[in-house]
């Protein structure tokens, strides 16, 4: 390419940098502000996720221990106590996950 | 980075890397929206305080260059449209916006590999760094970009 071009293309390339860089951009303290802010909720999010995971382990443990003493009692017990128990488990099961569907949505 | 050095970095990087988005990007709230997210990257990285001004720029670059990548890839968008109204200021003389128009009829990685050579002043090596290619592809990738931009501009009328 003759050299007459490459010098075209890179006047034309800062003459259109040029026009762009014309338009106005947020200020530096601005941005500081904006990016201290997004630092500090990051920062809340990370020291946040170990308490949640904390949180689900715990849900986790009960719904494993009610079911271990769910499965207990009905060996010992009669079949009304059984079918109690299914149908507690019946309305429980659904409206707990529900519950947890809405704690996870952030209310 | 602390607060005066930030804001001597970015009255430095600031506006070339925000004409660099605009170029890139139609959209204007989409502009300012990666502008921020690249400094946040930036900072969060946490470079060495001693890092080299340059260096830094280039990181920045690479951040920026990379985001506009992400955006392309989730709205399918590898060619800006014919209509180049946004890129160009309304009050721009027409002949600017003509050049616009022009480069927006050229490929992203073209966009981006004449915008680092020419306005940037990055070298070879510098560019494959932000573009993560091999610095030998730069050349051949940096002749047909000008070629083609040339071609472009030679069509529209406003070429030499």
């Amino acid at each position: 390419m003759p050299d007459c071009e490459q010098d075209f293309i890179a006047r034309t390339m800062q003459r259109l940098a040029g026009e762009l860089s014309a338009e106005p951009g947020p200020s530096a303290a601005a941005m500081w502000w904006r990016l201290n802010l997004r630092m500090r909720q990051e920062r809340a999010r990370r020291a946040q996720a170990p308490l949640i995971w904390m949180t689900r382990i715990l849900y986790l443990a009960i719904a494993l221990l009610a079911a271990f003493l769910v499965t207990l009692m009905t060996q010992l017990s009669g079949p009304v106590v059984t079918t109690g128990l299914v149908a507690f488990g019946v309305l429980t099961i659904p409206a707990g996950i529900a519950l947890w569907g809405w704690a996870r949505s952030g209310f | 980075m602390d607060e005066e050095s930030f804001h001597a970095f970015y009255e430095q990087t600031a506006r070339s890397l925000r004409a660099y988005l605009r170029s890139m990007l139609m959209d204007q709230n989409l502009v300012d929206d990666l502008l921020q997210e690249s400094y946040f990257r930036l900072l969060r990285a946490a470079l060495p305080v001693a890092t080299e001004p340059a260096y830094r720029k280039n990181y920045l670059y690479r951040i920026a260059t990379n985001l506009v990548h992400d955006h392309r890839r989730s709205r399918q968008l590898e060619q800006l449209p014919e209509d180049f109204e946004t890129l160009t200021p309304a009050a721009s003389p027409d002949a600017a916006h003509d050049v616009g128009q022009a480069f927006a009829r050229l490929k992203p990685r073209e966009r981006e590999v004449l915008w680092m050579a020419y306005v940037e002043c990055f070298d070879h090596r510098e560019i494959a760094a932000v573009l993560r290619m091999g610095t030998a592809s730069i050349r051949p990738l940096l002749a047909r970009a000008r070629a083609r931009f040339g071609d472009v501009l030679r069509r529209r009328g406003l070429g030499e």
